[in-house]
């Protein structure tokens, strides 16, 4: 009785358990091939402003967020109501609100801040707008490393080690320069906060 | 008569088969026009993978203080991770193919209802011997289908089954569970193995997944207790520890201790009662959500499920139990409990299915009322859950905010958004742009780098933002998307 029965309907089964079977492994595969990416991966933020106007010949400010910069940073805090994002580095804006700023993340034991332009340009000084310009100068970053960023080579640097201006700025003669890399150096458990990086130049 | 099996046979897999295609088809349609639940599924279980991945992304307070399991982000994160190196590295498009993949996913939930619809039409029927393993259809196969076609069909669950939650994954393992249970403990003689491994696995996983869900594996091990299934009981909760020490060790391995996020989740909400900061509601309030979302058939389907309870007391039980639970708790939400709805629909096509049974020696006449009454009592049941499933438990997250944010994520000019809510909206990953995102106030709107704007219609803002140089581009219900038409100096 089972005999005329079962391998109709068992048949078409079996057959569909081992593409299943199949398709899950396939799949089973696949997801183990994205988590060994997603566990060694750790990306930086990075993000490109669209250039809205074409740069001056004069010494101007190259990371100006209309000219077009590309910004990179380790990392930014940015819980559910203050995000207080990189770009705000670049936003040229001369009387900004506290979350107007860059702070780097709780978890980030090492924060830096890249800026690069679109061209290479000749750097004059980097002007850096601490968090002491707006809130406590007791937040200001005290020990800090600028490096030039030139192609195929370790552009010229500055270390900052007893920082204590609000606006700090640091002369910095690099040519053929197409950005500025900014390592931090957290003062205790104190995240770092910068309302604004300028870079002059032509 | 080996025919008329034969057919029957046929006829049971087709009318299977026809209920989950239309299972597939519901929750595509769910894909496609269900808006969110709640932040969370964005915030908790998918913005901290893309954060890791593409260095943006809301960090929440949970995720600063290492409250949440790195579980399932890191399960999100891997076909994450997949789909970026195969070049698609639109995270609105991501967000919805894995919830198609939690949609398809949630297909075992129609297995379940199939299952354990069947499983409890059966077993009463103490003196029945078992059905062989392979047998097809099985005893109680009548409320099998109408399990699945409850599971496959009812609004709610077809609507939740699209949202990346935690709850939803453990809805998943838990049902299926305690389904594998209900089995284990029908069968006498040789016992499968291989089922007893999934058993204890998925009540691990699915505990371990959602903590307050625990009264389904209680319930699950009570079940094996009672029906003296002692080695089997042994056996799942050995297996149930293997995710639970995986867990563990995650935790370990990504917030430094073991158990970690579990010990620092229990102490802010229930030792320090953080979980009322978000809003407190009354005792009945979990009682009262069922009641509106099935005004008519409520008591019908309690009513039911009580003259079945000698059957389906595992999936009553394990609903009441956790309603119960949750009441003690001051913080309450819908998605809480939404396990309670694929445990009571099983344990009502078991009673009705089991009923069905009892038809064989009966009179046409009687079958055919039976019949009649069990259909009505299943299509009022997806009536009025039908009539009644809109909302959520924001009601502000609705499917015209979600609307206007697809479409600003689709405008190449834009370098910076200012919106009216903060909670409402898919995180940097929805919107796939780097650029900064933030509530909107009156200084940011001298901001250049904000460019676009989303508000409600009759926002004081809307007023502001044009006479700081905003214009509205698109409007769609009650919001509207201003865009800056010339830049502050």
């Amino acid at each position: 009785m089972v005999l005329t029965t079962t391998p109709i309907l068992a048949r078409p089964a079996l057959r569909l358990r081992r593409w299943l079977l199949a398709a899950a492994l396939v799949l089973v595969g696949l997801w183990l091939y994205g988590l060994g990416l997603f566990v060694t991966k750790r990306a930086p933020f990075e993000a490109q402003l669209p250039r809205q106007r074409e740069p001056p010949s004069e010494l101007y400010n190259l990371s100006r967020w209309d000219f077009g910069p590309t910004v990179r940073a380790s990392s930014f805090y940015a819980d559910w109501v203050n995000h207080h994002h990189p770009l705000f580095l670049v936003d040229a804006k001369t009387s900004p609100g506290l979350v107007e700023k860059w702070a780097s993340a709780e978890s980030d034991a090492h924060p830096w801040v890249e800026i690069r332009w679109r061209e290479e340009h000749t750097l004059e000084r980097v002007v850096l707008r601490h968090a002491g310009s707006v809130e406590g100068n007791h937040l200001t970053t005290r020990r800090y490393h600028i490096k030039c960023l030139q192609s195929g080579k370790n552009g010229p640097s500055v270390d900052v080690d007893s920082n204590t201006n609000a606006i700090a700025t640091h002369d910095l003669h690099c040519e053929g320069a197409h950005g500025v890399r900014i390592d931090f150096e957290r003062d205790g458990k104190e995240i770092v906060r910068v309302f604004e990086v300028e870079t002059w130049g032509r | 008569m080996n025919m008329t099996k034969a057919t029957k046979a046929r006829t049971v897999y087709l009318v299977l088969g026809a209920i989950f295609l239309v299972a597939a088809v519901l929750r595509v349609l769910a894909v496609v026009f269900e808006p969110p639940h709640h932040p969370d599924e964005y915030f908790q279980y998918l913005e901290p993978a893309w954060l890791r991945l593409q260095g943006v992304g809301v960090e929440t307070w949970e995720w600063r203080d290492g409250v949440r399991s790195w579980f399932l982000p890191g399960y999100h994160g891997a076909w994450m991770a997949l789909f970026l190196r195969l070049g698609l590295h639109n995270g609105r498009a991501i967000i919805k193919i894995l919830q198609v993949h939690w949609a398809l996913l949630s297909l075992v939930l129609v297995w379940a209802g199939w299952r354990g619809g069947a499983l409890l039409s059966r077993w009463p029927d103490r003196k029945m011997t078992p059905p062989p393993p392979d047998e097809f259809p099985p005893a109680g196969w009548q409320g099998g289908l109408i399990g699945a076609f409850l599971c496959a069909t009812f609004p709610l669950l077809v609507r939740f089954s699209v949202h990346t939650f935690s709850e939803l994954a453990s809805i998943l393992c838990l049902v299926c569970a305690l389904v594998l249970a209900g089995e284990l403990a029908e069968r006498s003689g040789r016992i499968r193995r291989g089922k007893v491994v999934w058993l204890g696995l998925l009540l691990g996983l699915g505990f371990c997944l959602r903590i307050q869900h625990a009264t389904v594996p209680l319930l699950a091990g009570l079940w094996l207790l009672w029906t003296r299934r002692f080695r089997v009981l042994l056996w799942t909760f050995a297996l149930a520890l293997v995710p639970v020490l995986f867990f563990g060790l995650l935790d370990r391995l990504t917030w430094g201790e073991f158990f970690g996020s579990y010990i620092r989740y229990v102490r802010f909400n229930v030792v320090q009662g953080g979980a009322a900061s978000f809003g407190t509601m009354p005792s009945a309030w979990y009682w009262e959500q069922f009641l509106h979302r099935l005004p008519i058939s409520l008591s019908i389907l309690g009513l039911v499920c009580l003259l079945g309870l000698r059957a389906n007391w595992p999936f009553v039980g394990s609903a009441v139990g956790l309603v119960l639970l949750l009441s003690t708790q001051g913080h309450k939400e819908e998605r809480f409990v939404m396990l309670c709805w694929p445990l009571v629909l099983i344990a009502l096509a078991g009673t009705m299915g089991g009923w069905l049974q009892l038809l064989r020696s009966c009179s046409n006449q009687i079958r055919w009322s039976v019949r009649r009454g069990v259909a009505v009592v299943v299509a009022l049941v997806l009536a009025d859950g039908a009539l009644h499933c809109k909302g959520n438990d924001f009601a502000d997250l609705d499917a015209d905010r979600f609307a206007a944010q697809a479409w600003i994520a689709r405008q190449p000019d834009l370098t910076g958004l200012l919106y009216d809510q903060p909670f409402y909206v898919p995180g940097y990953m929805g919107f796939s742009h780097s650029f900064p995102q933030l509530e909107a106030h009156s200084p940011l709107l001298s901001n250049p780098l904000f460019s676009h704007l989303l508000l409600p219609r009759h926002s004081g803002l809307v007023g502001e933002a044009e006479r700081a140089g905003f214009t509205q581009v698109f409007s769609v219900g009650n919001y509207v998307v201003l865009r800056r038409a010339n830049v502050p100096n």
